[in-house]
């Protein structure tokens, strides 16, 4: 059943029609009063009211706050992804130093603890430091001890013996305490 | 970014005032509408499909909002069709004769303000936006034939709010 044109009338208003059917209705306005009223009719409620929306005023801070919304989740997405691939690395260093072979060299201390053996390596020995006072100095220097095996620590006091270092009660400071590591 | 926000964001916030007939309501849904838009942008294959995606995203947040909210603001701004609200309220109409004064566009912003929910949000997408009734659909959430529906009583209406702006239309009883 073929369909009258004026049918077509609310399809073409409502933007539904298929081009060829359009076609043949905007053909069928020069010659029906009635369709072409009803859609000058629609166009000028369309442009009133396309008119009347554009007054709306959109807030001002709108855009700049909505901006300013989706760079936080940007920024906190990057962070994101830098802690995932951060916690990557370090899970993946993890792994390797558990894989590593534990096998103390030959003059390394080592120490037991539980059934998982420590192993304690030295670092490599630095080369001794000489620490020489010119002739007639008046210096004493006093040996302190050290936890590590590899650090000795001496106190270089000038001028008088300090009380505590000759075991004396009297006082007597040091002028210029000084402390040396090798 | 910004080309797009300039773009989108009144077109945004005025489909969301279609929503919800409150300024505030519709700040708050334009904003969150690009939130969620951005969270979910990989879902939107077509680029030409943009503009549905966005107001179907809107008018979902508006839906959720209805949900949990019972407000009188809520209630206004309803989404859902109102059962003795197929034309606006003849007080309405009166109150639009009297304001004569007015200028024309600013009567026809509140003639289709005072458009129940339904045909205020559809007349708004097809005039304004010239979204075909399936787009509103989309948009919508309901049918075709439900669009084209409420599309019809709302020209019916704005007919009879201004009907010095349509000769042809039949005066209010």
């Amino acid at each position: 059943m073929k369909t009258s044109p004026c049918q077509l009338l609310d399809d073409y208003l409502d933007h539904d029609l298929e081009p060829a059917e359009r076609t043949r209705f905007v053909a069928h306005l020069s010659e029906c009063l009635s369709c072409r009223q009803a859609v000058e009719e629609h166009e000028r409620l369309k442009t009133l009211l396309g008119e009347a929306v554009d007054l709306e005023r959109v807030p001002e801070n709108l855009i700049p706050q909505i901006e300013a919304g989706l760079q936080l989740r940007r920024r906190r997405r990057r962070w994101i992804a830098a802690a995932a691939a951060l916690a990557a690395a370090a899970a993946t260093i993890l792994m390797v130093a558990r894989n590593l072979p534990r096998t103390p060299e030959p003059d390394s201390p080592a120490v037991q603890t539980g059934t998982e053996p420590l192993v304690v390596v030295a670092p490599p020995t630095a080369d001794p430091v000489r620490i020489t006072f010119p002739p007639g100095a008046n210096v004493l220097v006093v040996r302190e001890q050290s936890e590590s095996p590899n650090i000795t620590i001496v106190r270089v006091y000038s001028g008088q013996l300090p009380a505590q270092a000759r075991g004396q009660s009297r006082e007597a400071t040091p002028s210029i305490p000084e402390r040396s590591e090798q | 970014v910004s080309d797009i926000l300039e773009e989108w964001v009144p077109r945004v916030y005025r489909f969301a005032l279609r929503l919800s007939n409150d300024p505030h309501t519709a700040e708050d849904l334009a904003q969150e509408t690009f939130l969620r838009a951005w969270r979910q942008r990989d879902r939107l294959r077509d680029e030409r499909a943009a503009r549905v995606w966005l107001f179907r995203i809107t008018a979902n947040l508006w839906r959720d909002q209805l949900r949990r909210s019972r407000s009188p603001v809520a209630r206004a701004g309803s989404l859902g069709d109102s059962a003795g609200a197929e034309v606006a309220d003849a007080s309405v109409f009166t109150a639009l004769r009297q304001v004569s004064e007015k200028e024309e566009l600013t009567r026809a912003l509140d003639a289709m303000n005072a458009l129940p929910p339904r045909q205020r949000q559809v007349l708004y997408l097809s005039a304004c936006e010239g979204m075909a009734s399936t787009e509103i659909a989309a948009v919508l959430d309901m049918t075709a034939n439900a669009v084209k529906a409420n599309l019809s009583l709302a020209r019916k209406s704005m007919r009879q709010l201004l009907p010095d702006f349509f000769p042809g239309a039949k005066p209010v009883k």
